[in-house]
């Protein structure tokens, strides 16, 4: 595995790199988010223990980039609404999929009254309905899956946000497809130490990785 | 014949007093409690269970989506007697305020804060015109954050206040009556769930069909005994 110090250019990096990385993946049976942990202001690094990945339920997480209090504040405002949603709904709780287009929706009608600069990475794992055959099964209600979510109310299938973006032309590039030789456990080693790889080029020192499979972990 | 004293005439608003003091239609509206079915409270040392009557329902209708007991957060709880529909709208504003104080103040609502707010709401809508009161009383039941275990009544007037064991609806009376006997100290875990369903089979036939019980210990989710 890749560590910081293997990496001499660190500090020219983050001095030029403005804005903050977040990296999410799918693979067989899991969904992995990653997101740098530095507040700055330009040059500044205020702080390096920032954490940007919010629970959103037991089967959802989110990482958020963008402006730190509309950030922490868009965050919990939709983890808070979808914790009523379960409790006005005998604790049906909504899948990925319409949790990213709950909090799509709210940020298109916030863009026109009151913005929100947070870009956000939305994974979940929705266990396949027992009722539905396999066939019949909604591909995107099933397993886990990831969304692009940006703070026009734009939702895509892309994996990375910011400063991520430049730097990623390696293999990764291929977004969020399966990569069926890694669908097991040392599968997500390597992935982790990629994220760490590409992190470092991104020119961040720390950050944490949540990863959702149907262990809900 | 009663309807043609001076009740009739202060009657029709609701925003108005009679000459004696009585705002009939707030009275009015806990005699529409009075016909819904029991629900009976016990707080104990540990522990608070409620207990409600079920109602027989159609042969066609699914029973298990009438629900008298309902979650307001994962640690409080609520029982109704009275308007179902009213009942409905009750619990739902209860559910937006606690996410909403948690959204605010990163903390659990305490069940005081709850009630006092469930009241504020029913009391509100004995003072504005064009508007009825709900006819509901709620028993509303759950833990502060520090574990003590509490129990409220709130009434379609507005009041409220705390109980460490009560009954609402058809047979309040009986029930009432049978806690004031029996409840010596509070009791701990089974005793209360036993307290709780023998209050409640004073005035509904026993069968498991006919009660519904659910028991909420402190950090746990709440449990509905079959």
């Amino acid at each position: 595995a890749i560590t910081a110090g293997d990496v001499d250019l660190t500090h020219k990096s983050r001095a030029t790199i403005m804005g903050e990385t977040l990296l999410g993946l799918v693979g067989n049976g899991w969904a992995m988010v990653a997101a740098d942990a530095s507040a700055a202001f330009s040059v500044i690094k205020l702080k390096d223990t920032e954490d940007k990945i919010f629970e959103l339920d037991s089967h959802r997480v989110m990482a958020a980039a963008g402006e730190p209090g509309d950030r922490a504040q868009f965050c919990e405002y939709v983890r808070k609404n979808l914790a009523l949603y379960a409790y006005q709904n005998q604790g049906l709780r909504l899948s990925t999929h319409g949790c990213a287009h709950y909090i799509r929706g709210q940020l298109a009608e916030a863009i026109r009254k009151d913005p929100q600069q947070v870009n956000l990475l939305l994974v979940g794992y929705d266990a396949p309905s027992e009722v539905l055959t396999a066939a019949e099964q909604p591909d995107e209600e099933s397993g886990p899956s990831l969304y692009f979510m940006d703070y026009l109310g734009n939702v895509a299938p892309y994996a990375v946000h910011g400063a991520g973006l430049r730097l990623l032309l390696h293999p990764l590039h291929h977004g969020p497809l399966v990569r069926e030789e890694h669908g097991s456990r040392s599968g997500q080693a390597d992935h982790a130490a990629v994220h760490q790889g590409s992190a470092i080029e991104a020119g961040v020192e720390q950050h944490q990785l949540l990863c959702q499979d149907c262990d809900c972990r | 014949n009663w309807l043609t004293t001076n009740m009739s005439r202060y009657d029709r608003a609701l925003t108005v007093f009679s000459p004696d003091g009585h705002l009939f239609q707030a009275e009015y509206a806990s005699e529409a409690v009075r016909k819904g079915s029991t629900a009976v409270g016990v707080r104990g040392t540990d522990v608070v269970v409620l207990a409600v009557e079920r109602k027989s329902t159609a042969k066609l209708q699914e029973s298990r989506t009438v629900r008298k007991i309902c979650v307001l957060d994962e640690h409080v709880a609520i029982a109704f007697a009275g308007l179902n529909a009213d009942a409905r709208v009750l619990t739902n504003k209860a559910r937006v305020e606690c996410q909403s104080f948690r959204l605010t103040f990163e903390d659990a609502v305490s069940v005081d804060y709850i009630t006092r707010h469930i009241a504020k709401v029913q009391q509100r809508y004995t003072q504005s015109g064009g508007v009825r009161s709900f006819g509901v009383s709620n028993l509303v039941a759950g833990f502060d954050s520090d574990g003590t275990p509490r129990l409220y009544t709130t009434e379609p007037s507005g009041a409220f206040s705390a109980w460490k064991a009560n009954a609402i609806g058809r047979g309040e009376k009986t029930c009432r009556e049978f806690l004031e006997k029996h409840y010596t100290e509070p009791p701990s875990g089974d005793d209360a769930v036993m307290l709780s369903i023998r209050t409640l089979l004073e005035v509904v036939e026993s069968g498991s069909k006919n009660v519904e019980v659910a028991v909420m210990y402190p950090n746990a989710p709440i449990r509905y005994l079959t």
